[in-house]
């Protein structure tokens, strides 16, 4: 697979980034055996998740999801990543911090 | 079958009328738990010499742990190592005097007597007779309620008007100047006295003493000093107010044992003292107080809880503790007014040290401040000294219920003057008062990259600078990571090798068959900005290594430099020091690592999006 550009984003921009490659953390909801799972993102936006197969094993509260979005709330995944369980949990408050600084800030990346 | 032991006979009844009789052999033929508060339960034994019963016995507590252990069973044989009594007044039955056992011997368990001794008769003659015919207090006027209505010890004014003085005034003057019988002074415990009864004299310790503080409110103004007091049995907070606090200021003594009597007895207010009494007591001015030279066995000494100086900075504000340790320096007297009521306050901050090498502030206040002379560089204890906090240093008070020896004769003190004039005090590592800077614990410190660091010029002169990196030891020097130290607890000078098996401490001028390995690890951190080398002591690299430095030696001398590998590639919040040390001629920048900790990423992740916002402008949305 080839590397895609994609854009760490959270709930609030999915609309902005109707049909683009993006990665959203998520915390999953309820059953992830279907082929539609429910999740939340860092800024507590319900979202739905389109899985091009099952997610296997036992995943972990929260995911990246990489994949394109395919609607205000809904996501078509390519690859969900798991975490490995750990003792400090995940810092969602900061993570949707940083998302929102990278999306707001000019040249984000420009060094020197 | 073993020997049973022999009851001493008799002595019951000597003893009961105050004669001292050494080590006496009785038989418990009983027990019963009196509860007390927050699991200080006492127990009051049966007790026979096979003549006499005696049920006014009572254990110290600190024995009752063989009660539990079921060595004190029924029919066990006792000696009574040491002991002595006290008298309790029982309302209308009169005086009794009570044996509390301070320490015995377990001669043969109860198993093996297996049965009552002799016929044993409860002891019937009093000591004091006329203690019978005194009237009660009307128990109306001394109901607990009418006491507790005056909440704060500083509004209450001791008036002769008490229910109590009323009725009992006439018959007290035998006993307000304690007499003696047999040897032994007729004395109360403590633990019995309440508002119920006004005719005791306790013979107490003095713990603590405040000083004379002045107060003002709309019922008037005056000045008060307060005492704690105690004794075998329990403890109380005494409080002179105006002519009485006048009187007995200068008499009562820190430390001292002292009969006292006719005191007013009221409801504690717990929220000025922390003493576990449900009373506390007023100087009237019929208050009789005298100082008590003679035996003073039954009367505890005081009991330090000492806290090694460095441990303060980990101790939560408002905590109370005992500290000893050396008055390194003495500051200037310091005058200021304060916010709300115009009042002048003075006060000194002194700084003590001790063998954990660490600093402390004590901040002392009125007469203390003004009377305290620190040239000579004592030792100061101070009993019940208040943690405070300022700034993430921590220091600590002569407040409201401390009090303060100066030079006390005590094997700590005349340990850490040995100490501290052998050079003890030149070592002190780290000041647990210093603001948002070291001591260990959790204080904060700015947090800072290597970069930052070095373009604020910190650790440019000899005063120090700490601060905060997340950083990664990615390099670790093997050699000189150890050395060999005396191995007495309290020294950790490098030792001489005499290259004949013999290790000499220049510093306790002795030579030692062995030593201990110390740590003194060099290495290199990094962190995304740039590298420093910086020294960890002992407790940093046994944090590090999670071995003790005498693992890390031996390893070291049985692998060599992997010993140390296992340190490598891991990050952590260092908390440095940066400091100009003058090697030489030559002074160089020095970074010591105060303390490290794991690193805890959401308060990291704070650190890093607050700088995030303020270089974006973004604030949280
Ligand atoms: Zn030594």
């Amino acid at each position: 697979m080839s590397f895609e550009p994609r854009s760490i984003i959270n709930g609030k921009l999915l609309r902005e980034f109707m049909g683009k490659n993006v990665s959203v953390m998520v915390k999953i909801e309820g059953d992830y055996t279907g082929q539609i799972i429910k999740a939340k993102t860092t800024d507590q936006v319900p979202v739905r998740i389109s899985l091009s197969e099952p997610i296997g094993g036992n995943p972990t509260d929260w995911v990246e999801v990489i994949g394109v979005v395919s609607g205000a709330d809904m996501l078509r995944a390519k690859e969900v990543i798991m975490f490995e369980e750990s003792n400090q949990e995940f810092d969602s408050e900061s993570h949707n911090m940083l998302v929102n600084i990278m999306n707001n800030t000019r040249d984000f990346y420009a060094t020197g | 079958m073993a020997r049973i032991a022999t009851l001493t006979t008799g002595c019951m009844e000597s003893i009961l009328s105050g004669v001292d009789i050494d080590k006496p052999v009785v038989q418990i033929l009983g027990s019963k738990k009196i509860p007390g508060p927050e699991g200080t339960d006492r127990l009051r034994l049966l007790v026979s010499d096979g003549k006499h019963l005696n049920s006014f016995a009572m254990l110290a507590t600190q024995l009752n742990d063989l009660h539990a252990k079921g060595e004190l069973d029924e029919n066990t044989i006792v000696r009574l190592d040491r002991y002595c009594t006290s008298m309790v007044n029982k309302s209308e039955k009169g005086d009794r005097r009570v044996l509390v056992i301070l320490e015995l011997t377990v001669l043969t368990s109860g198993l093996q007597v297996g049965k009552k001794i002799g016929t044993p008769v409860p002891y019937t003659g009093e000591p004091q007779k006329p203690a019978s015919n005194v009237s009660k207090p009307a128990p109306s006027a001394a109901t607990p309620s009418s006491n507790t209505s005056n909440g704060s010890a500083f509004g209450s004014r001791p008036t002769a008007a008490s229910p109590y003085g009323a009725s009992n005034g006439s018959s007290f003057g035998r006993n307000a100047a304690p007499s003696t019988q047999g040897g032994q002074q007729l004395t109360h415990p403590i633990a019995s006295l309440s508002p119920y009864q006004n005719r005791w004299v306790i013979k107490a310790r003095v713990t603590a003493k405040s000083g004379m503080r002045s107060w003002s409110n709309a019922k008037g103004e005056g000045k008060l000093f307060s005492m704690d007091l105690m004794d075998e049995s329990g403890e109380i907070r005494a409080t002179a107010f105006r002519d009485a606090a006048d009187k007995f200021y200068d008499l009562i003594e820190v430390d001292k044992v002292y009969y006292i009597s006719k005191c007013q007895l009221k409801s504690a207010n717990k929220q000025f003292s922390t003493l576990n009494n449900d009373y506390e007591m007023t100087f009237t001015n019929e208050t009789t107080v005298q100082p008590c030279d003679d035996d003073e066995s039954c009367i505890p000494k005081m009991q330090f809880n000492f806290v090694p100086i460095a441990q303060i900075a980990n101790i939560e504000p408002k905590a109370a503790v005992d500290v000893i340790g050396v008055c390194k320096e003495t500051g200037e007297i310091q005058r200021f007014t304060g916010r709300t009521n115009n009042k002048e306050f003075i006060k000194r901050e002194i700084t003590l040290v001790d063998s954990s090498n660490a600093s402390v502030a004590l901040t002392l206040w009125g007469d203390d401040a003004v009377n305290f002379d620190g040239h000579v560089q004592p030792v100061i204890l101070v009993k019940g000294a208040r943690v405070s906090e300022f700034g993430g240093g921590k220091t600590i008070n002569l407040g409201v219920g401390s009090s303060m020896k100066i030079n006390p004769d005590i094997p700590e003190g005349h340990k850490l003057r040995g100490w501290f004039d052998n050079g003890g005090g030149d070592e002190i590592q780290s000041n647990v008062s210093t603001r948002s800077a070291a001591g260990g614990g959790s204080f904060n410190t700015e947090w800072l990259t290597f970069h930052e660091a070095q373009l604020k010029n910190l650790g440019a002169d000899d005063k120090p600078d700490y601060f905060q990196v997340k950083a990664v030891i990615h390099m670790v020097k093997a050699t000189n990571a150890t050395y060999k130290a005396c191995p007495q607890p309290d020294c950790n000078k490098k030792v001489i090798d005499e290259e004949n098996g013999m290790y000499r401490c220049e510093k306790c001028n002795q030579s030692y068959t062995n030593f201990k390995y110390r740590l003194l690890i060099n290495m290199s951190v990094a962190d995304w900005t740039s590298n420093r080398w910086v020294t960890c002591f002992n407790e940093i690299g046994e944090q590090l290594l999670g071995k003790s430095a005498q693992e890390v030696g031996r390893d070291i001398e049985e692998q060599g430099e992997a010993a140390l590998q296992t340190m490598n590639f891991k990050s952590y919040v260092f908390k440095l020091r940066a400091k100009m040390e003058m090697f030489g001629d030559v002074g160089r920048n020095k970074m010591t690592v105060m303390n490290i900790s794991p690193v805890n990423y959401k308060e990291y992740n704070r650190h890093l999006i607050k700088d995030l916002q303020e270089l974006t402008g973004i604030g949280k949305v």
